[in-house]
């Protein structure tokens, strides 16, 4: 059997992939090997987003990437969202909204959506549809994670007004 | 002191309840830390891969083995030859044991997806690659997906019967149209869906020193403990499930399906953990559908609007063995004059088997089916009379007054109005000012046109009624711990029963933790369903802690040597004291840390029984757009009026509304499960089964109206599948409305461009 | 061997003429659905998506050369987009945001599957292909790559190396009729791109045939009636002609995602509705 040995840099820290198979998926990887749970396996032919993870800044689907090639590349999960004691601002926006609902989309979704604000701060609805538009969600129609959205693109507003103030 | 309400306990301050608090359970969720059966670590646990039948009817000639037993990581490989276990109990009694469904295929296959054999090997990829080297041989027999067929019974799915029929509700009283001025008929398919629930199935056994843990990603933990319990002859006390986070459920995930139970037999047989998940193929094919009824329907009435008769005769696909799906006609008969008085009416049911994967529960199950088929043909009886649909539907509706009110099939609606949930809602889309645009459209022959669908419903929650295990205790630290029989679905139970205990305490939800989903820890539950958690769950909460309070005031009367009766809690501070004496009071803290105090006696036990189901109403309009060049179909609005009695979270109850209307609108115009004639699955994975996403979905308008229900204190009746009930009608009429001009009387589910257009082009040929 | 991620074109062919047999991987998107399933076991890997020339693109001649390594989302960027509007258009319709970020021109070439939404666009445009192996370069139209349902005239030891897309002035479009909003496989597709230059409409169809092809009859017939100077304005009895041809030109198929009456249809509404937008345009 073919076996190889490599690293990923993920959400800035180098892990080790040691005897891993070359038909292994990231998310596989992410999950089984490396122990970062949060990217979720619901569909493995990337139409749900629920594995959805940066790669070199972009939202891709983790399924679909094998995990192989993507040494050197910078990989993001929802694990490198927030910080250790503190959730980042679109987690924050998801609790007020009321966008969790069985909460396993919700990762995927918070990728997209991070990306999503940092390179546009305000898009407008159309925008936001279209953005999420590779990832399920089954529980909240997505009224709530829209809202959500909202809010997170709301509170940067004022928060960058404020800065510029200072 | 007044017997009931919250006066009884002294003041009480602002409460909790009615308000949008935050969910407490998403932390975790948003970090990615669920509790999903795929998260919990397990060392050395054996993984399984199922061979399916890719042939919807045969006959199994051999299943070949010994090769991919030959293969590197695989463990041991089973077929129904060897499984060992014995076939399952018939479900409700309500079908021959003749169709029981054995483990894996036996003889026979009879739907693809059926299990045939299982690999049990060191990791998933080996597992797979084992399996693909398992060759199954299969004499093909005729397929059976055409219900009319099925019924027919040329082809026999278990010849030992001489019929499919799995059940039947025959018709008590047929009635005569005669004296009607005005009939409309109709046949209509309620498609067949999936639940897709983003989690497929998914479990992990691990027996150890005799005793049995699954963690399950299942809508109850008891149930499916008794399930496991009971298809492995062991002993309850023997048997642990543990469910933690689920990813969604909507109906599919009740019991424990056959998979999983296998998984169970196989660890307690090789004393290892067995994990299994299913891909999402297996979910779409293999597991469980919903809906699925062909329905013929007949309604008469005067040419004033009212209507008087009205006949529906049902075939309920069950496919290939009978589940769930086959009972849910009984729903469908009980809801079956939808929000009508209507004194004549009649209902049979067939359920049949076929050839495609078994059907069971989904959102709603049997109530969506009734709202869609009565919604539908109110519009043709009003088409057909030239009267304005809302007018007809207005006409019809029991007064406010009249309830409880007995519709004609029997079923006792506990409270409503009716016509206050329509007109909140046609008030809402300006429905004047929209038919006026409607007709302008209509002249000028603009490319899209307007629709305007319009359903009201009357849907049954916490069926039968039902009761609920809750448990309230105060702990050493003066915080509480309150144990629920309910299994929480992705619903925020947690939050809502911490806000309910908080509530009755008079304390602030923080300090209310709440356990739920492990058999060994909750002595009893019930499965998550229904709509049932807030109403019955809900209400053993509250009246667990009433009855801590209860408790409490024993104890505090004992410490301040006073009579029990004058011991009131002040909600506002969480303090005990003697009425008209709160200088000197006993706090929640106090009695919790007092020497003196016998903490024992502090807890709340509750089975709360409620004694019926209750029915929440509403009104769902959506306005739909169609260009009628491609035939697409845009769901502009939706307008969602619904009462569900006393809402306790706003927030939640918001967010369940719009994932039903959501599901609704996919039902209507996007989703089905289709098979082919020879019942291969071509809706097997999620490209083609097209499940809803944010680019189809409208915005949504959500009306909240609160007329409460007498069954329980919080006043609540459900609202999980509400959403689900009234937009899958109005989307449909909606869509149907936009093109009725053109000769459109019906379409079919789901409303798709190809379907729309070549409705439009055939009239315009028979027109032309 | 497991997976070789190469630097260069040149490397990738030296690797691809040493392991005829290894899989190239672009994108992922449709291979990693068949390596997941189990129905493609992976052992020798050819990574192309590190190349740096296949990122790129270049002008030369009045024509653009794109790397086969362009991404979806690449093809919507302004910059690019000025040239091919319906490129673009097309592009953006492709699966989801995750899909067009991951998914590669070349990728969408090779599947070669009849609803590939990049090609009908390609086919009107005449683009051509250089493709490259360790001994040969190559270059082929796209109507000589694709020869069939998900086959490609892909030699052992070559891969896509760019694909050549003359410029044409004036307005362009890319419709399409789906099954859903977001994620859509079509059910009909159909470019529109006018050559003012050359006074010539071209237009491409998807999904309704075996392969994408040019509706060269309708062309020839539109191209004519267009009055490319000053009146614009069709005649209904032109544009349902037109429709009418282009309609004519297909082979369409029934399944799932559509009838083939339907199809037919379709593919007449979006030519009639591309010729309403492309005449109601800046001509020149």
């Amino acid at each position: 059997m073919i076996s190889e040995t490599y690293s990923l840099l993920v959400n800035g820290k180098s892990y080790q992939v040691v005897d891993g198979h070359p038909s292994e998926s990231l998310l596989w990887v992410l999950r089984e090997r490396l122990e970062l749970s949060g990217s979720k396996n619901a569909c493995e032919e990337g139409e749900c987003g629920s594995c959805t993870v940066l790669v070199d800044g972009e939202i891709v689907c983790s399924c679909l990437v094998l995990a192989a090639s993507a040494v050197g590349r910078e990989i993001t999960t929802i694990e490198g969202l927030g910080s250790e004691d503190e959730i980042s601002d679109v987690q924050k926006a998801f609790v007020d909204a009321g966008a969790v609902q069985c909460g396993f989309c919700t990762p995927g979704l918070l990728v997209a959506i991070d990306q999503l604000l940092n390179t546009d701060p305000d898009p407008d609805d159309l925008t936001v549809r279209e953005a999420i538009s590779g990832n399920l969600c089954r529980c909240t129609g997505y009224g709530r994670i829209l809202e959500a959205v909202r809010i997170a693109s709301k509170n940067r507003k004022v928060q960058n007004q404020e800065e510029q103030g200072k | 002191m007044s017997s009931n309400g919250s006066d009884e306990y002294g003041t009480g301050g602002t409460s909790l309840l009615g308000n949008a608090v935050p969910r407490r359970e998403d932390l975790n969720l948003l970090r990615g830390k669920g509790g999903y059966v795929a998260n919990v670590p397990m060392e050395g646990a054996l993984h399984a891969h199922f061979v399916r039948s890719n042939v919807s009817h045969g006959e199994i000639i051999s299943v070949e083995t010994s090769e991919a037993e030959k293969m590197p990581g695989v463990f041991a490989i089973y077929t129904a030859e060897n499984l060992d276990l014995a076939d399952r109990a018939v479900i409700l009694n309500a079908y021959e044991a003749e169709m029981t469904r054995p483990y894996l295929a036996r003889e026979k296959v009879r739907f693809v997806g059926e299990p045939v054999a299982v690999v049990l090997a060191e990791n998933e990829y080996l597992a797979a690659d084992a399996a693909e080297n398992i060759w199954v041989d299969i004499e093909p027999l005729s397929a059976l997906v055409d219900l009319e067929e099925a019924v027919a019974g040329e082809v026999l799915l278990f010849p030992n019967l001489d019929s499919n029929i799995v059940t039947e509700i025959p018709r008590r009283k047929p009635i005569d149209f005669s004296d009607c001025e005005v009939v409309v008929e109709a046949e209509i398919i309620n498609s067949k869906v999936a639940a897709v629930s983003i989690e497929p199935r998914v479990t992990l056994a691990s027996f150890e020193n005799g005793r049995l843990t699954c963690w399950a990603s299942n809508q109850g933990a008891h149930d499916y403990r008794d399930s496991v319990a009971q298809a492995l002859e062991m002993e309850i006390k023997d048997v642990r499930v543990i469910i933690t986070d689920i990813g969604g459920g909507f109906g599919a995930k009740g019991l424990a399906s056959e998979e999983e139970i296998i998984i169970a037999h196989l660890s307690r047989m090789h004393e290892k953990p067995v994990r299994w998940m299913e891909s999402r193929t297996e979910n779409l094919t293999g597991f469980a559908h919903g809906r699925a009824q062909k329905q013929k329907v007949k309604m008469g009435g005067n040419l004033n609007g009212e209507i008087t008769h009205y006949s529906l005769e049902v075939i309920q696909d069950s496919g290939a063995y009978p589940k769930w799906g086959a009972v849910l006609p009984g729903s469908t008969l009980m809801m079956a004059s939808g929000v009508y008085r209507i004194p004549n009416v009649e209902f049979s049911s067939r359920s049949v088997a076929t050839t495609t994967a078994p059907v069971c529960a989904y959102r709603g199950a049997g109530r969506p089916e009734a709202t869609s088929v009565i919604e539908r043909t109110v519009d043709l009886f009003a088409r057909e009379i030239a009267m304005d649909p809302a007018e007809v539907r207005r006409l019809n509706f029991p007064s406010p007054d009249e309830f409880p009110f007995k519709n004609s099939t029997g079923t006792v609606y506990d409270s409503g109005d009716y016509k206050k949930a329509l007109d909140e809602a046609l008030g809402a889309i300006d429905y004047e000012a929209l038919r006026n645009e409607q007709s302008r459209r209509r002249e000028e022959n603009e490319r899209l046109q307007l629709g305007i669908g319009i359903s009201t419903y009357v849907e049954v929650t916490a069926g039968g009624g039902g009761s609920e295990f809750g448990l309230v205790e105060l702990k050493d630290d003066g915080t509480f711990r309150a144990t629920t029989g309910s299994t929480p679905i992705g619903t925020g139970h947690v939050t809502t029963w911490a806000m309910l205990v908080a509530d009755r305490l008079g304390v602030p939800m923080e300090k209310v933790e709440v356990i739920y989903g492990d058999t060994d820890v909750v002595p009893s539950g019930e499965m998550t369903g229904g709509s049932r958690s807030v109403q019955v769950s809900g209400s053993s909460m509250a009246d667990a802690s009433e009855k801590l309070v209860d408790a409490a005031r024993k104890v505090v009367a004992d410490l301040l040597e006073a009579s029990e009766e004058d011991i009131v809690l002040n909600k506002e501070s969480g303090n005990f004291h003697v009425v008209g004496t709160p200088a000197v009071s006993v706090s929640w803290g106090e009695l919790a840390s007092s020497p003196k105090a016998d903490q024992k006696q502090l807890i709340g036990k509750s089975d709360f029984l409620q004694e019926g189901a209750t029915f929440p109403f509403g009104a769902h309009i959506v306005i739909a757009e169609v260009d009628i060049e491609t035939g697409e179909a845009k769901i502009k609005r939706i307008v969602a009026v619904d009462d569900a009695g006393k809402i306790v979270n706003p927030l939640l109850a918001t967010g369940q509304v719009h994932g039903g209307l959501a599901q609704g609108v996919a039902q209507a115009l996007l989703e089905e499960v289709l098979y082919d004639n020879d019942g291969n699955p071509q809706t097997a994975n999620l490209m083609d089964y097209t499940a809803i996403s944010a680019m189809e979905v409208p915005s949504f308008d959500r009306i909240s109206m609160e007329t409460p229900t007498p069954l329980n204190s919080i006043g609540a009746k459900g609202i999980g599948e509400s959403g689900t009930i009234g937009s899958t009608a109005a989307t449909q009429n909606a869509v149907v409305d936009a093109i009725s001009y053109l000769g459109v009387d019906h379409l079919d589910m789901p409303l798709t461009p190809q379907k729309i257009w070549s409705a439009i082009s055939d009239k315009s040929e028979v027109r032309a | 061997m497991g997976v070789i991620i190469a630097k260069s074109v040149n490397e990738a062919c030296a690797v691809l003429a040493e392991n005829p047999a290894a899989t190239v991987l672009a994108g992922g998107t449709d291979l990693m659905v068949q390596v997941n399933r189990g129905t493609h076991s992976l052992e020798t890997v050819l990574d192309l998506s590190r190349i740096p020339e296949l990122k790129k693109w270049t002008m030369e001649d009045n024509q653009i050369i794109l790397g086969a390594g362009i991404s979806y989302t690449d093809l919507t960027h302004p910059q690019l987009s000025a040239f091919f509007p319906a490129l673009a258009q097309a592009a953006r319709t492709v699966g989801s945001p995750q899909i067009r970020n991951a998914g590669t021109l070349g990728g969408n070439l090779a599947t070669a599957s009849p609803a590939g939404d990049t090609i009908p666009v390609l086919v009107a445009m005449d683009a051509s292909m250089q493709l490259k192996s360790s001994t040969e370069t190559r270059e082929v139209s796209i109507t000589e790559f694709i020869t069939g349902v998900k086959a490609n005239a892909l030699k052992p030891g070559e891969i896509i190396e760019s694909i050549k897309v003359p410029i044409f002035k004036g307005p362009q479009e890319f419709l399409k009729v789906g099954t859903r909003n977001a994620m859509v496989i079509s059910v009909v597709s159909l470019a529109l791109v006018t050559d003012y230059l050359e006074r010539k409409l071209r237009i491409g169809v998807g999904s309704v045939s075996p392969v994408p092809f040019r509706a060269t009859e309708a062309e020839e017939f539109i191209s004519d009636k267009f009055d490319w100077e000053t009146n614009r304005n069709l005649s209904e009895k032109v544009i349902n002609k037109f429709s009418e041809l282009v309609a004519n030109s297909t082979e369409p198929i029934d399944d799932h995602r559509g009838t083939a009456n339907y199809r037919k249809h379709a593919v007449k509404v979006l030519a009639k509705r591309a010729l309403e937008r492309v005449s109601a345009g800046d001509i020149k």
